[in-house]
């Protein structure tokens, strides 16, 4: 206990310390992270069972941050082996993203050790989920189903910027989609193995919606320190929740832990 | 959490869940006369938190009895039981013999399709003889069925055929369509397909006719040919029956088919390991009837019993040799 509590005080000493050392920093970025995926999911389409597991989450990511405007377009990259209560189930479930941020500086604060930035903007996000249901058969492992999740989107978007030193700083972010558009399976199932109208062959583009249907958050916070003149260390923390309820509820949220580097392009 | 509590691995909860998949996505309920609801109120009491598994197979088996379709099957999660909703006689199998139409109708029969296809001209007249065990792939995975080009060359020069799928259950639709279309001489709509577009009992989409196209001349025979079935002649097979119904040169021999076309099954998943089968899609014909639950009859009833086959007859082959040599 005593031990733990040492961590906690020297953890928030060090916070203060990065506090007294604040400085604004431009430029731009290109980073490479890699990280863990814990991913949950209920797709009624496929099966009523809620599937989970950890898997691999790399992502890379190019930052322009100015005076005023900052861009951020990040890919991300998922894989897992999903589980459920019954063992003989099974799925793989691939997902990645990609988007485009624009975040306008609308407040700031700065101090000589601290600069707080709030910026809010938008995004174009492109989120793709697939999954593969599985069983397990006493010799083969056979798919019972695919399924899988589609959406373009135009999101609110909102980043706090805290700036602890000229070395370090706290980015959180906030993207709420507006408008999108999703592509998910027909209601009938098409586990029949030549049917290629339905499940097997996946569509782009599919039902447009507006908030708060296809209900969605996604959310980061980004630890940034600065190792050498051009080279950032990143430890990131990404939440993620959608629900949608065509043509069968679909629920998913994930939690992905990453540590990266940025390459400092010019600053 | 978020996603709410979920189905848990409880007798109830694989019940409900059971109830649920088969309310709200089998396929079949307009041409089925089963009160569901009914059934939900009777299997439920019949449940309880402590109900062992083969209490609870038992009560959702003789659930999915009511239905009476062979595409609609229950499995248990290490797939040593397996309860159709289509129990039929066990001994109707035994109405059919290839060891014995090797034996005494075939000259030099021959095997072929991976174990597939067993084939080989009728004794003493110029017919060919066709007999396909299953629509499956191969146990080895190889893609058996174009197999059946060398044999169409084979018989190329031959009077007529006769193509056998008694006790073929079906299988991929790709190979009995692939099958089919040898024999036929035109561009055919079928039948028609409607899928499920919701959780109600008969919301579906509108009709999509199913057509099969004839492949290359040299592969095609569109002579006479005599289709025998049974009642174990199911699901692809009966879409092989359907096809040839449009053929002016084609005669079904034998015994009504099973009555299960239900096309596009899907393997549903429960709370506790079991898998349920089911149809999403509803077939129906030109003139909007199904044939699911009835079968395809054929033009000449004949049937073979057990007996038949251990004194060594098969009145229906027999019956299709003469046909075609009238």
């Amino acid at each position: 206990m005593n031990s733990l509590r040492s961590v906690y005080i020297s953890t928030i000493m060090t916070l203060c310390c990065h506090f007294l050392h604040a400085q604004t920093y431009h430029g731009d970025f290109i980073g490479l992270h890699f990280g863990a995926s814990n991913f949950h999911i209920m797709d009624g389409h496929s099966s009523p069972l809620i599937f989970q597991g950890t898997g691999i989450a790399p992502s890379i990511q190019y930052m322009h941050i100015g005076s005023e405007i900052n861009h951020i377009i990040d890919g991300s990259f998922y894989y897992d082996n999903l589980f459920t209560s019954a063992d003989n189930f099974n799925t793989e479930n691939f997902r990645g993203r990609f988007r485009y941020s624009l975040f306008c500086s609308a407040s700031h604060n700065e101090t000589a050790a601290r600069r707080f930035e709030f910026s809010f903007g938008g995004s174009v996000t492109s989120f793709y989920c697939k999954s593969d249901y599985y069983f397990d058969l006493p010799t083969i492992r056979a798919r019972s189903i695919s399924s899988w999740y589609w959406s373009h989107s135009l999101d609110f978007s909102t980043m706090f910027n805290l700036k602890l030193s000229d070395r370090d700083c706290i980015d959180f972010r906030v993207y709420i989609p507006l408008v999108s558009n999703i592509s998910r399976p027909e209601f009938s199932s098409s586990g029949d193995y030549d049917y290629v109208e339905n499940d097997w062959v996946i569509k782009t583009f599919g039902k447009t919606e507006f908030f708060p249907a296809n209900f969605s958050v996604n959310a980061h916070m980004d630890y940034r320190h600065q190792l050498f003149r051009r080279i950032i260390l990143q430890f990131g923390y990404e939440f993620y929740f959608v629900t949608y309820d065509q043509p069968d509820q679909i629920s998913m949220y994930m939690n992905n832990f990453r540590l990266g580097m940025f390459i400092v392009l010019n600053q | 959490m978020l996603l709410g509590p979920g189905p848990e691995n409880t007798p109830l909860d694989t019940f409900d869940v059971f109830w649920k998949t088969i309310d709200e996505k089998y396929g079949l309920f307009p041409v089925k006369i089963v009160n569901w609801d009914s059934l939900y109120t009777i299997g439920r009491n019949r449940i309880n938190s402590s109900a062992t598994e083969e209490e609870l197979w038992n009560v959702c088996s003789q659930l999915l009895s009511h239905f009476d379709d062979g595409h609609l099957t229950l499995i248990n999660k290490d797939y040593s039981e397996w309860y159709c909703s289509r129990q039929l006689d066990p001994d109707l199998a035994y109405g059919f013999s290839i060891e014995l139409i090797k034996s005494k109708f075939l000259y030099a029969p021959k095997v072929t399709g991976e174990g597939i296809i067993t084939y080989g001209k009728i004794k003493d007249c110029n017919l060919g003889y066709i007999y396909i065990s299953t629509f499956y792939p191969a146990n080895n995975g190889r893609e058996w069925v174009y197999d059946i080009q060398d044999v169409i060359r084979e018989f190329q020069s031959t009077d007529g055929i006769i193509l056998d799928l008694r006790n073929n259950g079906g299988g991929y639709a790709v190979n009995d369509l692939y099958i089919a279309s040898v024999f036929v001489d035109r561009e055919i709509t079928y039948c028609y397909s409607r899928m499920k577009t919701g959780p109600g009992h008969n919301e579906f989409g509108g009709p999509v006719a199913k057509v099969i196209y004839p492949p290359l001349e040299n592969l095609r025979y569109n002579k006479k040919n005599v289709l025998l079935t049974n009642r174990l002649s199911g699901s692809g097979s009966e879409i092989v029956a359907l096809i040839f119904k449009n053929l002016s040169y084609s005669t079904q021999i034998g015994d009504t088919t099973n009555g299960s076309l239900g096309e596009v099954t899907h393997v549903a998943q429960l709370p506790n390991g079991w898998t349920l089968n089911y149809p999403c899609t509803l077939i129906t014909l030109p003139d909007g009837s199904s044939p699911e639950g009835i079968g395809i009859i054929p033009e000449i009833s004949v049937d073979n019993t057990k007996t038949d086959i251990n004194e060594e007859n098969d009145k229906v082959l027999e019956k299709a040799i003469d046909f075609l040599l009238e």
